[in-house]
């Protein structure tokens, strides 16, 4: 009991009476000017840097510049939120897979079903004609799939519970020692 | 299969499986059974060689030579097919020894039944 009140204590020495650590951390935004994201795409090289996005656009020039960068209309243009997913000014563009694609459409790129210049979303590697058919209607939708699937292995599940013990019924094992057993032989 | 649904339907008293005897072991025989060959080998001996306690039956000392033969030739372990071949049919032999005696208390069981009715019939 001391030792946790020991404990208690000593946290609270080190966050509640610690007031050059509250005066710090309250000021920390004004007392350390970092960008962890600037100095993260500091940290490549120039000739990677030229095929990353850039940093997260906070003014409007910079948005309407980094829309125009991915070939999008501003009003279309929508970064990913920097909070959730910071991926810089690359657009949270709508997946679309190969197959969803018009396949009649002239595309630059037929393999791909893609033009040229045309911003593509992050999961885009997923999306190729051998990959994942997201956007195409299936015969049986995917989480009627994944519930049938599952049913039918709760349903084995069931059965293995409810069946019987289908081995030989012995009477209970002998062992040495503990009551009298005999042989079917006669003496 | 078929005797697990014939336990599950029918009326007649089975015993249950894992259960002791509930007949004079000697009931029915013509002279005296002969009593089981215990093994030649001392409870603190199983222990010493940490045998687990359900497999201190009527084969722990083949077992016991089949986990020996098994440290001394591993792990050219099939050197031992001997050993185990013995073992295996002492648990065999032991589960028949089982099975006769679930056969043997099946049968008194219906016997105590039918003199039961016979009794019955001669009452009514």
């Amino acid at each position: 009991m001391a030792a946790i009140r020991n404990c208690r204590n000593l946290s609270k020495i080190l966050s509640v009476k610690n007031k050059p650590f509250i005066n710090f951390t309250r000021k920390y935004e004004e007392l350390v000017d970092d960008d962890i994201h600037k100095a993260f795409r500091d940290d490549f090289l120039p000739s990677q840097i030229k095929y990353l996005p850039d940093l997260y656009p906070k003014t409007k020039e910079e948005w309407n510049a980094a829309a125009a960068r991915y070939g999008l209309h501003p009003d279309e243009y929508k970064p990913w939120d920097p909070l959730r997913d910071y991926n810089g000014d690359y657009p949270d563009l709508p997946l679309i897979s190969y197959d969803a694609k018009d396949p009649y459409y002239p595309w630059d790129y037929p393999a791909t079903r893609t033009n040229y210049q045309e911003a593509l979303p992050l999961e885009f590697q997923n999306l190729l004609g051998d990959r994942l058919e997201y956007g195409v209607r299936q015969p049986i939708e995917h989480w009627k799939a994944a519930l049938l699937g599952w049913s039918i292995f709760g349903v084995c599940l069931i059965l293995f519970w409810i069946m019987p013990d289908t081995n030989q019924a012995l009477l209970a094992k002998q062992y040495p020692g503990q009551g009298k057993h005999y042989t079917f032989e006669l003496k | 299969m078929g005797n697990s649904f014939q336990i599950m339907f029918s009326s007649d008293p089975f015993p249950k499986a894992d259960t002791d005897p509930t007949f004079d072991p000697m009931f029915g025989f013509k002279g005296e059974r002969k009593k089981r060959v215990e093994p030649a080998i001392t409870e603190e001996a199983l222990i010493a060689a940490k045998v687990p306690t359900n497999l201190r039956d009527y084969c722990a000392h083949k077992y016991l030579d089949y986990q020996r033969c098994y440290m001394k030739e591993f792990p050219f372990v099939t050197r031992c097919h001997d050993e185990a071949h013995h073992y295996l049919q002492c648990e065999y032999d032991d589960d028949v020894l089982r099975a006769k005696e679930y056969e043997r208390e099946r049968r008194l069981r219906l016997r105590e039944l039918r003199k039961q009715k016979a009794l019955e019939a001669a009452a009514a």
